[in-house]
């Protein structure tokens, strides 16, 4: 009796697991055939809709060994585009048009339009983002100059991919790597403000042949999620140094007519917030480690120290007036995206919470700044003196 | 004088009817006619029995058997010619054997059984007239396989030689290893038709008396009518038999039983097969070869780790591949997953689909190149490389990505030195991919779980399977995931229960 009533139960349970093997039908299940998987994808604002485009590679024409062969002449890729009045009804209308399953574990790089920047900020973007699990919070976001769609479109020419070569550009020396995670941990907190890199398409024109490249122009400042400002040049590097992201770059500096050209290859920056009298004052300081690159004063001896120093003088006074001018432009913008806030919080806590921390709005544009470098000219290159003129 | 005991009589019917150990107590007769008249019933249609009669010169009548073709004749031409001229008035069983004929061995039997079991087995036997008890004569012969390369182990650095299907000469092969009276070779006979010599080999002092005990206890129990081959015995005698995993180690190797009878293991040779038994036999030993002990090891603790991996790699390669591209596309790197996309983008089958046709024709191209004549199996392997590869790619039916996972897969099991247990690591991998293509990664853990539970509650003659690993002994693990320098083996291994651990002399106190 006991031995049937134990096949009995063992060929039940056996018989509910194949039931619940075989009726459930594998619901995650998804051949990559029938996947379409986003590289970037760029959100652009037309009136009171919303524009999502995404860019879609197109294994079949890839031209890597398979079935089809290879296929000369074809973009490898493709850009689908719809509207709606949120961004996933955009995608779940999108998804009616396709094939295949849209899928954004591997986006990239999302680009959001100016427009949009503007008007709505990128809070609502990143709700969309952030809301689903398949999205990664390591993509990059930029925002652009003029449509996003048009970015995304660009033929770069380079990479198979405009969102490969818009990747690479994002996390290369002109720019600093902005992910969905820093965007988010930026607006979330007060007393910080996020910043973007600004990408541009630009085209190019030599012998005929046009040719579109991605450039990163600055960085875009926002307030409170919308963006307020740019920062381009002499600023955008400011806002680097002030933000920690150092790269090394080149600087070419007017010694009374002669241009002498140097790399700043090292550059720490310190800042030091100071409450007087109820004026909040920060007290930055940066030291930059410099290198000669070229120098087109023959006549300039670098066993001179004092003649060292001078480039020195100049090369700490240029970062200074660098950084004045991304500090003037972030107050200009009200767009604090070097934390300045945070860093009075953590200096004066209890300041921060009963004073500023409601106001900081209309205190950062009124904050003083006191501003210093110092530079030190470590290497002059493989010889310390020009090799094209004459020896005395 | 013939001596009046419990005499049985002949069993029912048809002499030849009966198993040998009905003959048990079946007196040997006091008569050539009475002998002749039984063996000639016995052996009715054996045409390989020679019953040979002669007279012993002034003496009674003799009679000499044996098998045609298991004697060396010329030492049997030898033995009847010292008897036929055999002098004197005496002609005593005990004068004979003592002082006549020229054999090293010779005993005396006095029932039919030990009679049966000895002719059978290749010795000759004397009948003389109006004597009750029989001689045995070991002049054994016949043709045997000489000893040669073992194939399925074979090694760049160790010895060449392997065992054969020759009892005798697997014994005298281990004690030439081992020559100590400590190895003790005990004999057994199973198989009521064949019997079967089997051997129990161990190392006295050395192994766990218990687990000589139970080892006893498991073979004596085996009651069935044939062995044939080590494999009946192993079935016998494992301690789960419904388990995938091999839990007694086949060899053909002397040096590898030898060192394990010094381990503390014990070691089963049968007559019939170069492969011999060794037991306990746990998962970490299936990542050592023979070889491990011979090289450097350094170079050993590399090739340990490397077939862990492998083994990892032969178990699940295939679906961790499933699980990933249909379940989980996040975890593949973009370009890797751009590059199977494409080669994906003509395949008509889903991948686990794909992964089984890929796994069952590589298995079968592997079978087909074990079983078919060697001159046929180079074919095999043309046609193989055809089918898991460029052709198969080419025409869109599988794609390049599964390809070189089953040929990773395929290598990485022909890494695994135990080939028992790389057949059970081959069989568990196709229920793993099925897991793998209904839950994707869950299913791979559920799989792994499962066996890995499997494997820590299975035991190998009382031994945990993953000893010494769970449970843990760290004084063990100098032979486990590496191997120690020999200088630092002072031990035998403390969860075989040895009754002497000390392996090297101890080093002399200062």
């Amino acid at each position: 009796m006991r031995m049937i009533s134990l096949w009995r139960v063992l060929s039940l349970s056996v018989c509910a697991g194949m039931l619940l093997l075989l009726t459930t039908g594998c619901w995650d299940r998804r051949e990559i055939n029938d996947v379409a998987f986003v590289l970037a994808s760029a959100i652009d604002r037309e009136g009171d809709h919303i524009r999502v485009s995404v860019l879609i590679p197109l294994p079949g024409n890839m031209g890597s060994s398979g079935g089809g062969g290879g296929s000369g002449g074809q973009k490898p890729f493709s850009i689908k585009t719809e509207t709606g009045q949120t961004i996933r009804e955009a995608v779940s209308k999108l998804q009616f048009r396709l094939p295949r399953h849209l899928f954004f574990g591997h986006r990239r790089v999302i680009i959001i339009g100016e427009e949009l920047a503007r008007t709505e900020g990128v809070s609502s973007v990143i709700d969309a983002i952030t809301r689903t699990p398949e999205n990664r919070l390591t993509a990059f976001i930029a925002i652009s100059k003029g449509k996003a769609l048009d970015v995304l479109n660009a033929d770069t020419r380079l990479e198979r991919f405009s969102a490969e070569s818009m990747r690479e550009l994002l996390q290369s020396e002109a720019s600093v790597r902005v992910s969905v995670k820093d965007v988010t941990s930026q607006i979330i907190a007060v007393g910080e403000d996020a910043f973007f890199p600004y990408v541009e398409k630009v085209k190019t024109k030599i012998k005929g042949v046009e040719a579109e490249d991605v450039l990163i122009e600055g960085f875009v400042l926002t307030h409170d999620g919308k963006m307020t400002g740019v920062a381009k040049g002499d600023s955008a590097i400011g806002i680097r140094l002030l933000n920690q992201h150092f790269r090394k770059y080149d600087e070419t500096i007017n010694d009374e007519g002669n241009y002498i050209t140097v790399a700043i290859n090292q550059a720490t920056v310190d800042i030091k917030p100071e409450i007087r009298n109820g004026q909040i004052t920060f007290r930055i300081h940066s030291m930059v480690k410099a290198s000669v690159n070229e120098d087109r004063n023959l006549e300039r001896n670098y066993d001179d120290y004092a003649q060292r120093k001078q480039i020195e003088d100049m090369v700490a006074t240029r970062v200074v007036q660098n950084i004045n001018k991304a500090l003037d432009n972030m107050q200009r913008s009200n767009s604090d995206a070097a934390g300045f806030g945070l860093r009075i919080y953590r200096a004066y806590p209890q300041v921060w919470t009963k004073q500023y921390r409601k106001d900081w709005v209309t205190i950062f544009p009124q904050v003083k700044f006191e501003v210093t470098a110092t530079a030190n000219l470590f290497r002059l290159g493989m010889s310390s003196e020009n090799l094209g003129r004459k020896d005395d | 004088m013939p001596t009046k005991t419990k005499a049985k009589s002949l069993p029912d019917g048809q002499l030849d009817h009966h198993a040998i150990n009905e003959f048990k107590d079946v007196p040997i007769r006091a008569t050539i006619e009475e002998n002749k008249k039984i063996m000639e019933e016995l052996f009715k249609d054996s045409s390989d029995i020679v019953l040979r009669e002669f007279d012993i010169e002034n003496g009674p009548k003799a009679m000499l058997c044996y098998v045609d073709g298991m004697v060396t004749t010329s030492a049997v031409d030898d033995a009847l010619k010292a008897l036929m001229i055999l002098e004197g008035n005496a002609f005593s069983i005990d004068r004979i054997t003592e002082q006549t004929l020229p054999v090293t061995q010779a005993s005396k039997i006095q029932f039919y059984k030990e009679l049966l079991t000895n002719l059978l087995s290749g010795d000759s036997v004397l009948f003389v007239d109006e004597q009750d008890t029989a001689v045995c004569l070991g002049l054994r012969g016949g043709i045997r396989r000489s000893v040669s390369e073992p194939e399925t182990e074979t090694v760049v650095r160790g010895p060449r030689e392997g065992f054969n299907e020759h009892l005798r000469t697997n014994t005298s092969l281990l004690r030439s290893k081992i020559k100590s009276p400590r190895l003790k070779l005990k004999s057994f006979v199973i198989g009521t038709e064949t019997n079967t010599n089997v051997v129990l080999a161990y190392m006295a002092g050395i192994v766990n008396p218990k687990l000589l005990e139970e080892a006893e206890k498991r073979i004596s129990r085996i009651h069935i009518d044939g062995v044939l081959e080590s494999g009946y015995i192993e079935e016998f005698i494992q301690d789960q038999g419904y388990s995938p995993f091999p839990q007694v180690q086949t060899t053909e190797r002397p040096d590898t039983v030898a060192a394990g009878l010094l381990e503390g293991r014990i070691a089963i040779m049968v007559d019939g097969t170069p492969f011999a038994l060794l037991a306990p036999f746990g998962f970490w030993q299936w990542l050592q070869a023979s070889e491990d002990y011979y090289e450097r090891f350094m170079a050993t603790t590399l090739l340990r780790w490397l077939r862990l991996g492998s083994l990892f790699v032969a178990l699940l390669a295939p679906a961790i591949y499933i699980a990933v591209s249909t379940f989980h596309p996040e975890m593949i790197p973009t370009n890797l997953l751009l590059s199977i996309a494409a080669s994906r983008e003509a395949i008509p089958f889903p991948a686990v689909v794909e992964a089984l046709i890929m796994e069952l024709s590589f298995e079968a191209l592997r079978e087909a190149g074990v079983r078919l004549p060697k001159i046929v199996g180079q074919a095999v392997s043309i046609l193989g490389a055809l089918v898991v590869g460029q052709a198969a790619v080419q025409a869109g039916i599988v794609s390049a990505a599964m390809v070189i996972v089953v040929s990773m897969t395929g290598i990485a099991s022909f890494t695994l030195p135990r080939y028992n247990a790389a057949i059970a690591i081959r069989m568990l991998r196709f229920p793993i991919m099925i897991l793998a293509s209904i839950f994707g990664l869950l299913g791979i853990i559920i799989g792994v779980m499962v066996v890995v539970g499997h494997l820590a509650k299975l035991t190998t003659f009382g031994i945990p399977y993953l000893a010494p690993v769970t449970p843990v002994d760290m004084s063990d693990m100098k032979d486990v995931m590496v191997r120690a320098p020999w200088w630092k083996m002072k031990k035998r291994p403390k969860y075989m229960g040895t009754s002497n651990v000390r392996r090297q002399r101890p080093e002399p106190e200062q």
